[in-house]
């Protein structure tokens, strides 16, 4: 897997993004050690402080715990979990409507795009 | 830290000139043995004997005199290449003075000279040895009776002139770097230019010479020889010392400021392609 | 902060023309900064002066609190833009040379990276490609834990691979308390790796900022606010 940076926002911002979508879909499962700033910012080819940003962030998140001791590992708390998921479906939710929108589909019409081929949403 | 910048200066100078110096000592070797074909012999006689006697001959004196310029061109190119050439990105941001630098390579300079003077005068006594060694035996039998004449104050003078030469030597390659700094305060024609501010150092120095004579023409006349009945005698140590003594310092002062002007140079005027 | 490096009214002329007008410039500890403008805008200049290769005309320089000299060069690891190995060397006299003089060189590092690229410590530097070399050069540069990187032009004049190569070498090997200091025009290529930016133009400090506090600011890549900002001098 990837880091892929490509938008205008800052670095951090879409390191945090893809790290938290790393850790809803269980790349690295709850409970499990978390790597390094190095080790991801070598993968991500950044520079460890940026990486350094994103993971405090995770932490603020409340996806990461620090331990003093063996370093970071990923929460085991379902809702924090569950919550995140969410967050981030919400967003890309948004993002899937704002860009229907722009094409001229409102709510509803979007929403009906996304029912399965042949069934139909209208009670 | 110059004792490790002279080992690299002086390894680089090695990987060049230690096959020279080998290759000076087998072929005087080989020439001992074919030598005797054109000294043995009034005149060349046959194509054999030109190829076993002449062409060794040619070929040592042609190494020795490859080896004469290569040493000089050796000795401008390490500095020229060396410091203030693409090399001079590494050796300069090295923490070292630029005061070491050119000590380093005026050391390995004089080292490359002495080691090359050497060589010559063994690949000459190898020669002899090889040709007919009864020669050497000549000389060790004849040798004590020059040495009875030796005093020790002779031995002295003897010492001074080799320091003399050694500073001459030092000041030569000074003279070299610091016309290459000269050269290198120009943005274009560095080397043309170099070569101009050789020329225009060694003028003013001549001058400098001339200046001198005058006074050493002051000196009486007695202090070096004196007349009596016997005929004529050097004065004695005294004087002869003191003028090499002289010679020393005045070369030793003119090396110093070309040492200065060229760590002027590269420490504050360096401009590197 | 730990100031490593100050330029107050930094200055230099070749002959009538200006390369340096009065760059301002101030670099703390443990930070990638990229060096950015476009060809000729005083981005070797200045990386000369900070390593003393060059003096400047006016204005002063301080590194650590004292002018570059003996102490800042054992500090500063410089790659310059060009090649700058000597003929004679084999490999295994570089690494001797750089442990020689350098404290802070890591000898065993150096090695590892020349065996992992087929180098063997008696292979003449002058047989080796030039591609070859010039990483060479980078992994004995990338060997020292460094006060200061100077990285001139790391990746000009290189293909895609051979870029990402170079960028892997520096952020893995770099001493992360020093600072690292990378000059170039390609910005896309580096921007990721960057915490500053300092944008020169024709020899002054136009911007100096964090890479993410550009983005925020602008909304802007630090590259697509390069290209708008320099658009008359590179097109």
């Amino acid at each position: 897997m990837q880091f892929e940076i490509r938008d205008p926002r800052p670095i951090w911002q879409q390191l945090a993004q893809q790290l938290r979508e790393r850790i809803v879909t269980g790349v690295y499962p709850p409970g499990s050690h978390f790597p390094t700033v190095r080790e991801l910012a070598t993968q991500a080819g950044v520079n460890p402080n940026t990486m350094q940003r994103a993971m405090a962030q995770l932490e603020l998140d409340g996806l990461l715990i620090t331990n003093r001791t063996a370093g970071r590992t990923v929460t085991e708390q379902r809702d924090v979990l569950d919550s995140m998921r969410r967050q981030l479906a919400r967003e890309r939710t948004e993002e899937y409507l704002k860009y229907l929108e722009a094409l001229g589909f409102d709510r509803r019409a979007a929403a009906d795009l996304l029912a399965p081929e042949g069934e139909d949403n209208h009670e | 830290m110059l004792g490790k910048l002279i080992k690299y200066d002086f390894r680089s100078c090695i990987r060049k000139f230690g096959p020279l110096w080998l290759g000076m000592a087998a072929l005087a070797v080989i020439n001992g043995f074919t030598i005797g074909h054109v000294l043995d012999n009034d005149h060349i006689t046959g194509w054999l004997q030109f190829f076993a006697g002449v062409v060794p001959l040619i070929l040592l004196i042609v190494l020795w005199t490859a080896v004469a310029i290569m040493s000089l061109v050796f000795i401008c190119q390490r500095f020229y290449k060396g410091l203030l050439g693409d090399e001079g990105y590494l050796m300069l941001t090295l923490p070292v003075t630029t005061g070491e630098h050119i000590t380093s390579k005026a050391i390995v300079a004089l080292l490359l000279e002495t080691i090359t003077a050497v060589v010559a005068v063994a690949s000459g006594l190898l020669l002899v040895t090889v040709y007919k060694p009864e020669i050497l035996g000549e000389i060790g039998r004849h040798l004590p009776e020059v040495l009875s004449y030796m005093n020790g104050k002779v031995w002295l003078i003897l010492l001074e002139y080799l320091l003399f030469t050694l500073v001459e030597a030092v000041l030569q390659t000074l003279h070299i770097y610091l016309a290459i700094c000269l050269g290198h305060l120009a943005r274009e024609h560095r080397v043309a230019l170099s070569i101009v501010a050789y020329v225009l150092i060694s003028i003013a120095m001549s001058h400098l010479i001339t200046l001198c004579v005058p006074m050493i023409e002051r000196f009486p006349e007695e202090w070096f020889i004196t007349f009596d009945e016997m005929g004529m005698h050097f004065a004695g140590f005294g004087p002869i010392a003191g003028l090499i003594g002289a010679g020393i310092l005045v070369s030793a002062i003119i090396a110093a400021v070309f040492f200065c002007i060229s760590n002027y140079i590269l420490r504050r005027k360096l401009n590197l392609e | 902060m730990n100031e490593l490096l100050t330029c107050t009214g930094l200055t230099r002329y070749f002959g009538q023309t200006k390369a340096l007008d009065g760059v301002d410039l101030t670099l703390t500890s443990g930070k990638i900064v990229g060096l950015l403008g476009p060809n000729g805008s005083g981005k070797t200049t200045l990386i000369k002066i900070m390593n003393g290769l060059l003096q400047p005309t006016a204005g002063e320089i301080r590194i650590m609190g004292s002018a570059p000299g003996v102490a800042s060069k054992g500090m500063i690891s410089y790659l310059p833009d060009r090649g700058y190995f000597p003929e004679w060397m084999r490999v295994g006299d570089m690494i001797e040379m750089f442990y020689d003089f350098y404290a802070d060189f890591d000898r065993d590092k150096a090695e590892d990276m020349c065996r992992a690229l087929g180098l063997e410590a008696d292979s003449a530097i002058k047989t080796l490609s030039k591609g070859t070399r010039e990483k060479m050069q980078l992994m004995l540069v990338m060997s020292r834990a460094a006060k200061l990187y100077l990285l001139d032009e790391p990746i000009a004049g290189v293909d895609p691979a051979a870029r990402e190569f170079i960028m892997q070498t520096i952020l893995t090997n770099y001493n992360e308390d020093g600072t690292v200091l990378i000059s170039t025009h390609l910005i896309s290529d580096v921007e990721q790796v960057l915490d500053e930016a300092v944008f020169l133009q024709q020899g002054r400090v136009v911007l100096h900022e964090a890479v993410d506090s550009i983005r925020e600011r602008t909304g802007e890549s630090v590259d697509a606010l390069f290209r708008e900002m320099f658009r008359a001098q590179l097109y």
